[in-house]
């Protein structure tokens, strides 16, 4: 510790902050908390002066307040608020303050008990409520104005229309180490395959995902998402889910918009620092199967060490393969690398360092926060079986089958550096930029008969490596402009990449029982290589004017805004399948790394050829979006509000795919659609509200549906083929919902959802005479209906013995159905739910917060209801998920000040990943229980 | 020679019956006309070619003729002449000829039965053909003939209900998947209600092929020929055309007329088709969706295709006299409830393989055979009871010569060498009888799936009268798991077994280590003293196959005596002419 300490303040807090009197140094999980040092300005009379510094947010809206008067009471010293509500009173006396709030429209209020200690700086944050008819002053003490706060921060408490959230303060004292993890905490939210969100049943299409409110391209080729999983949570402020639009919002918003919000910066200097140690029960330490290493996967550069040879790297390149020793060439011109090697599991382990605060540069006040986080983690897939149903008797039974097992070693890190400063006191200018990147290195082998071999028995390897990293940079300014008006604009830009460089796909038959895995002669599906590379750019400029039609709170209010965005996508896919002419019999046991180590693919040897796979496999597309809406909040006395308006946006998607003949093939659309939305929020009295929405919203096509040519999925391998006559997706939500804040933290309230979507895009099976695949069509409709629960509750209005418990849960029942209609008549079933739709999610937990040690323990549970995983084609049954149950428990035990335990335990029951089509299990595994343990120190 | 020897013997005895008459009938006149001077041959022959398929030869007049006799033969030298047709004029327009070649022309005189000498030789060139860009669907009735070149550019549809009729010796081709237009693969493709008359004739047949030059042709160099009908099919839900864009919009089952008609097909070749856009999405040389029996099939050859050679989808179209000479793939393929009648096929497979052009996604099968018929095809979906849908695939293969290349050139597969003279699978039923399976390198038999095996057992399956010659093994391997083909269930139904080397079962076939030459003449007659002579079914055939083969072509699908393609007795083979072998 104390090597760390030294390390720390000599090199990383000169770096940040230059000096540093305290250093705090945590270790737990990936979840970082920030933890306050004190700092002086002055030293000179530091033992009789300190600062306070805070913000003052309106109690309704949670909004900052400006030109707030705050004063030391019994003293001269004041000052007030800026445009984001934030003000810092320099030298106050040392000692017990009381601190005075007054501005026209708010009831003002007195802040009492804030011990201030010399030499230090302390936050006050102070929420103040509209003044009603009579004007009462209120005072509150300074530890009680924290609850206050912090209800007033709740965003889905303050939201316009309907939001989730998960805060900061939920996920520390979970063990979810990212935002994938974290989300599903939020009512109503499925998450697939460990990134992709779906929000009441409806999948990624109808999903969007913004960070700090600027729209995220997606890293991945086929559908349009991003992998929550690349936020690691010590960067996250809290995660909110709107379910209903409001015309300021995206119009592709259909079913969600997820907003990640990084964290924001203290009002004093922090320092935080963090480490992690734990381990998978069926993987570290253990033997597995696991994949080869290249160098840069540390820190997610193994792209580098894995490149697409340059005589493949062009789409003609193999036509132009003419003599065997330039066949050869290209053939050795790839990594000899086909196979997992047995090796130790490694344990998971995460670091975290952030800096922050406000300091003085050139006379301003600048705030900042600059944040790095580092994660190892080691994934097993135990007990891999998937399986092939043929139809026999009338009910489906196993064709052919595979077990084996799986590894996914993955590395993630990040790293945000925010800046925020108030240039006058009506300008506000904050620069925000995030980056993280990740990288999963993957490993499989399984065996088993199969029907496509002639019933031999055949091994499957398979090494995967995907890297994807996220760029985000916004640069912020809000103005206000006299009492009434308010502007603000954010130009961004953000780029995502996806590299999946040279996947490997090795089939080995069994020639006999008995007999070894052998390279199977003349078969061109035995040998794959794969590079798959992705990038997405874009830049948007957006801005915001609201208007107050006459002063005070309750304020009638205009606001009208546009957003420009521009998004760039250029992806290439290519495959390469090696097959043989002529391997000597004796020789075709050999392991691949032998057969490709030269000895038949020297100067004019002709055993080996290497052909595409697919004639196309490259395309680019361009989105513009220019959109502008207007929109009134008009309050109608003190209980009602509406929220009306409509947004216009226009939409053009132009996709280009290239042949590797050299021609294209262009695609894409063009719409200008009108949105409109319509809120009504009913205060039914002081804790409960009522609110109403409907609006129309729209989902575009995914950019490479649109092609109309056949490729091979890059995830899934799937011959796919795009449509270009799709069209934009047309929905209609209605939305209910009552709740009650019966006290700050706590929540009951049931909401019920309709949506009608008019010509949904799905995806359908196609069967042909031989290789079936999927394409995208206009189903004719679908509806989508569901009800919302959601309840969390201290405990201690029961009895006092109970006060530290607090119980929480949301559940959410939803039916769905499609029309998939005689236009794009398919071979699945007609009329079913939506893809990935549960009937029915459950999350649920206690927390325990002793108040004598201050030890915390959060048991949380959460399954989805079987759902749809794909549609079946006809005659077989639809492909479920079936339920898991998670347990997940953590505990924090703080020792002193300095000290805090930590210990996360995850998937504790263990239950299995299964997939079914009607009595065939299709897909099943374990993934083994985690545990990490940490320790916090802190001076 | 013959031929002209004879016509001179009759010109001469009719010249001596004339001077008889003349001598006996004219007693009372004795002034005989002084003889008129000889003629002489024609001088300043010469042609023009005013289409790729006609040549007018000229010549200056020769004093006393009454008409004029043309001969030609082909080829700037050698050959022998032939008469090509006789005029009055100086002129002749000899129609009916090659575009692209060169023939020889001598004229002579005649007076009367008098002729004259033959004048010297003209070389004379018929024009060359006009290639004609395809790139429009094919939506009103239209006339291709021969004196163009027909390049499609895109996998090319006949709509709408249309017609497109094809005049004998049409050459149709189809640019090399490396070099063509977006889509890369370029195929023709008559849906449903419309027709492709395609008459050809023996000495003129029509040629689908690679637009490549003769010796740069590759296997799946372009799609081929697909036909999309509106019989029934046992497959339900949206099932479409396999292939890249467009052909994958066209939905082929939910037929409901077996007697539609989607035209003519006679005397087509079609070549280096079987293009991929996507590893194992490959098109078929002839494909048959859903087509009905109204449709005619007969004298078709494919060649060097990349997939499959005839593969019919569901349907109950018949054929007669089929060629198939070096697949990719399979060469005769019926599944999905396929009901059409086939008799006379030829197919041969030897090596060295041919390699589809680099850079083109295909590739050569793994799993290559003579017969692959399956029951409903799909494992993934849309047979709606597994491989027991119905319609039942119940083809009728008889007279087949179906010859593997021997050991050594096909894929290993993990129960022996690869290649099976028929792979039967999945459920389908059929016939097969009076053909020979010879020198398949795993078995000339495999018999597939339970469900299969139960139509051998409901007397669905039928398999009889036929010869398994020169094969690793007559049945699958024994004991391997879900087989089912085993030598005693067919011991009553004339099957014969030997051990002969396959050429010496032939006239003239080369032996499984020759690598044959381009244009090679091939002789399916069966040898003297062959297996092959004997052992049919005879007339009448057995059990339910004769209700199975009624209105075949007109009448009723003979029984033979013999086994195979080709009958031992006949002096003029089917094949011959129409057909072609080469490797590039």
């Amino acid at each position: 510790m104390r090597v760390s300490r030294r390390f720390l303040s000599t090199v990383l807090l000169r770096a940040f902050v230059g000096s540093a009197r305290a250093v705090t140094i945590y270790a737990g999980a990936a979840v970082l908390m920030t933890v306050v040092a004190s700092h002086s300005a002055a030293a000179q009379d530091a033992a009789q002066v300190g600062r306070i510094a805070g913000r003052v947010i309106d109690a309704e809206s949670g909004q900052a307040v400006t030109g707030v008067g705050v004063q030391v009471v019994g003293t001269t010293i004041g000052t007030m608020t800026g445009v984001d509500g934030s003000y810092t009173i320099a030298r106050v006396p040392a000692g017990t303050v009381t601190l005075q709030f007054r501005r026209i429209g708010y009831a003002a209020k007195t802040v009492t008990g804030i011990v201030l200690v010399g030499g230090s700086a302390l936050e006050q944050n102070v929420s103040m409520s509209a003044a009603n008819l009579e004007l009462t002053a209120v005072t509150v003490s300074a530890a009680a104005e924290r609850g206050t706060v912090n209800a007033a921060l709740d965003a889905q408490r303050t939201a316009s229309g309907i939001v989730n959230a998960v805060t900061a303060e939920q996920i520390a004292k979970s063990p979810d180490g990212d935002a994938a993890k974290a989300i599903q905490r939020v009512s109503g939210v499925t998450v697939q395959d460990g990134r992709s969100v779906f929000v009441r049943g409806l999948g990624e299409r109808y999903t969007v995902t913004n960070l700090n409110g600027t729209r995220l391209p997606s890293p991945e080729p086929e559908k349009r998402f991003v992998p929550l999983d690349m936020f690691p949570s010590g960067l996250l402020q809290a995660i909110n889910v709107s379910k209903t639009f409001t015309p300021d919002l995206s119009g592709d918003f259909s079913g969600a918009s997820v907003d990640i919000q990084t964290r924001e910066f203290p009002a004093r200097r922090a320092v935080t620092f963090s480490a992690s140690l734990g381990g998978n029960e069926l993987a570290t330490g253990r033997s597995i199967q696991a994949a080869p290493r290249a160098s840069g996967e540390w820190f997610g550069f193994g792209s580098g060490s894995r490149p697409l040879p340059s005589g493949l790297s062009s789409a003609s390149s193999v036509g132009q393969l003419t003599t065997r020793p330039q066949i050869n060439g290209a053939i050795n011109s790839l990594r000899n690398s086909w196979s997992p090697l047995q090796q130790t599991g490694l344990p998971n382990g995460s670091l975290g360092l952030s800096v922050g605060g406000q300091d003085p540069l050139f006379g301003l006040r600048v705030g900042y926060l600059a944040s790095l986080t580092y994660s190892a983690t080691q994934d097993i897939r135990e007990d891999d079986y998937q399986a092939n149903p043929v139809q026999r008797d009338g009910v489906p039974q196993v064709l052919e089958s595979w077990t084996g097992q799986g590894s996914s070693r993955g590395v993630s890190w990040g790293g945000m550096f925010n800046l925020s400063s108030l240039i006058t006191s009506n300008t506000r200018i904050s620069l925000n930029n995030t980056y993280t990147r990740s990288a999963d290195s993957d490993a499989r082998r399984t065996a088993g008969e199969s029907f496509t071999f002639s019933l031999a028995t055949i091994e499957r390897q398979t090494l995967r490596y995907v890297e994807r990293a996220i760029r985000s940079s916004q640069l912020k300014g809000e103005h206000t402009i006299g009492t009434r008006q308010n502007l603000d604009w954010t130009a961004s830009t953000a780029g995502v990449i996806r590299k999946e460089p040279d996947r490997s796909d090795l089939v080995y038959a069994q020639f006999g029982t008995g007999q070894p895995f052998s390279w199977s002669d003349g078969n061109p599906d035995v040998a794959r290589r794969t590079f798959g590379d992705l990038r997405e750019d874009n830049w948007s400029f957006s801005s915001n004017y609201k208007l107050a039609l006459t002063s005070g709170v309750d304020a009638p209010v205009v606001k009208i805004g546009g957003t420009f965005r521009s998004t760039e996508r250029d992806a290439v896919n290519r495959q390469f399948s090696i097959v043989s002419t002529f391997v000597p019999t004796a020789d075709r046991s050999r392991p691949a790394e032998e057969l490709f180590d030269g000895r038949f693919t020297s100067g004019d040897d002709n055993v080996f050829n290497i052909i595409n796979v697919a004639e196309d496999g490259v395309y680019n597309a361009t989105e513009r979006v220019t959109a502008g809406y207007l929109m009134t909040e008009l309050p109608f006395g003190s209980r009602f509000k509406l929220i009306a308006g409509a947004r216009v946006e226009n939409a053009v998607i132009d996709v280009n795919t290239s042949l590797s003949n050299g021609n294209f093939f262009n695609s894409g659309l063009d719409n200008l659609d009108v949105l409109p939305a319509i809120v009504l929020n009913v205060k039914t009295n002081d804790v409960g509200q009522l609110r109403l929405s409907a609006s129309q919203t729209l989902a575009r096509p995914e950019y490479r549906e649109l092609s109309p040519v056949q490729y091979l999925e890059v995830v899934g391998g799937q011959i796919t083929r795009g449509n270009a006559d799709l069209v934009r997706t047309l929905i209609q939500s209605f939305d209910v919902k009552y709740e009650l804040f019966p006290n700050a933290g706590e929540v009951l309230s049931i909401g019920a959802f309709v949506k009608r979507f008019d010509k949904p895009i799905e995806r359908i099976d196609l069967s042909t005479g031989g290789q079936p695949f999927v394409s995208f069509f206009n189903a004719a409709a679908a509806n989508n209906i569901g009800v919302e629960l959601e309840a969390r509750k201290g405990l201690g209005g029961i009895s006092e013995f109970l006060e530290p418990i607090a119980l929480f849960s949301n559940v959410t029942l939803m039916r769905s159905d499609i029309e998939v209609g005689s236009d794009a008549s398919s071979n699945t079933n007609g009329n079913r739910p939506m893809m990935g739709q549960a009937p029915w999610v459950v999350n649920a937990g206690a927390t325990y917060t002793g108040r004598a040690n201050g030890l915390s323990a959060t048991l949380l549970y959460s399954a989805v209801g079987e759902r749809i995983y794909s549609a079946g084609t006809i005659p077989f049954p639809d492909v479920y998920e079936q339920p898991r149950h998670l347990i997940d428990l953590s505990l924090r035990l703080p020792m002193g000040d300095r000290w805090t335990w930590r210990m996360d335990a995850r998937n504790l029951i263990d239950s299995p990943f299964q997939l079914t089509q009607g009595p065939v299990t299709r897909e099943s595994y374990r993934l083994g229980r985690n545990l990490a343990v940490g320790v916090q120190w802190r001076q | 020679m013959s031929y002209s020897l004879t016509r001179r013997l009759l010109k001469v005895s009719a010249l001596a019956s004339l001077l008889a008459v003349a001598a006996c009938g004219d007693d009372d006149d004795d002034i005989i006309a002084p003889p008129p001077a000889a003629l002489t041959a024609p001088t300043g022959v010469a042609g023009t070619s005013p289409s790729p398929t006609s040549i007018r030869v000229t010549w200056t007049a020769v004093a006393g003729a009454t008409s004029y006799e043309v001969e030609r033969v082909t080829g700037a030298t050698g050959g022998t002449f032939a008469p090509a047709g006789t005029a009055t004029a100086t002129e002749l327009v000899v129609t009916g000829l090659s575009p692209e070649t060169d023939y020889r022309f001598r004229v002579r005189a005649l007076r009367n039965a008098e002729q004259g000498p033959f004048s010297t030789e003209a070389t004379v060139r018929s024009a060359s053909r006009t290639t004609v860009q395809v790139s429009a669907d094919i939506t009103t009735n239209t006339n291709w003939t021969a004196d163009n070149i027909y390049q499609l550019t895109r996998i090319i549809s006949v709509a709408n209900g249309a017609t497109l009729t094809i005049a004998p010796g049409t050459r149709i081709i189809g640019a090399p998947i490396t070099a063509g237009q977006a889509p890369a693969v370029t195929a023709l493709i008559v849906l449903r209600g419309a027709r492709i008359n395609a008459v050809g004739t023996a000495a003129a047949p029509i040629i689908m092929t690679s637009a490549a030059a003769d010796g740069q042709r590759f296997p799946g160099d372009w799609g081929g020929l697909i036909i999309v009908g509106n019989a029934a099919s046992n497959r339900t839900g949206r099932t479409v055309v396999e292939g890249p864009a467009p052909a994958d919009t066209i939905s082929w089952n939910g037929g409901t007329n077996d007697a539609d008609n989607s035209g003519d097909y006679r005397y087509v070749r079609v070549e280096f088709a079987g293009a991929a856009a996507i590893l194992n999405v490959e098109l078929n040389s002839f494909s048959m969706y859903a087509v009905g029996r109204g449709t005619r099939m007969e004298f078709l050859q494919a060649i060097r295709g990349l997939d499959d050679m005839f593969e019919w989808f569901g349907g109950t179209v018949d054929s007669r006299n089929l060629v198939s000479y070096e697949s990719g793939d399979d060469h005769f393929d019926a599944a999905e409830g396929h009901r059409g009648r086939h008799q006379f096929l030829i197919a041969l497979q030897t090596g060295p393989r041919v390699q589809p052009r680099p850079g083109n996604p295909g590739a050569l099968s793994s799993e290559q055979s003579g017969f692959e018929v399956d029951g409903c095809g799909a494992t993934s979906g849309s047979c709606a009871q597994g491989f027991n849908s119905t319609p039942y695939n119940m083809p009728v293969f008889a007279n087949f010569t179906v010859v593997g290349p021997g050991a050594g050139i096909l894929p290993a597969r993990p129960n022996g060498d690869g290649g099976l003279g028929a792979n039967i699978r999945r459920g389908t039923g059929g016939v097969w009888m009076n053909g020979v399976l010879a020198r398949w390198p795993e078995a000339a038999f495999s018999i597939f799936d339970p469900e299969t095996n139960t139509r051998i057992t409901e007397d669905s399956l039928n398999i009889r009268n036929l010869v398994l010659a020169d094969n690793a093994r007559d049945y699958d391997a024994a004991g391997a798991t879900n087989r089912f083909g085993t030598a005693d269930k067919f011991a009553n139904n004339g099957m014969r077994s030997t051990t002969a080397a396959t050429n010496t079962l032939f006239v003239n076939v080369p032996a499984a280590t020759v690598s044959i030459a381009n244009n090679f003449a091939f002789d399916w007659r069966p040898a003297t003293g062959s297996i092959l002579a004997t052992g049919g079914t005879g007339a009448t055939l057995p059990g339910r196959i004769g209700t199975r083969v009624t209105n075949y072509f007109g009448g009723t699908m003979a029984g033979t005596t013999y086994v195979g393609a080709i009958d031992p007795a006949s002096t003029a083979q089917w094949y011959a002419g129409w057909t072609t072998y080469y490797r590039n």
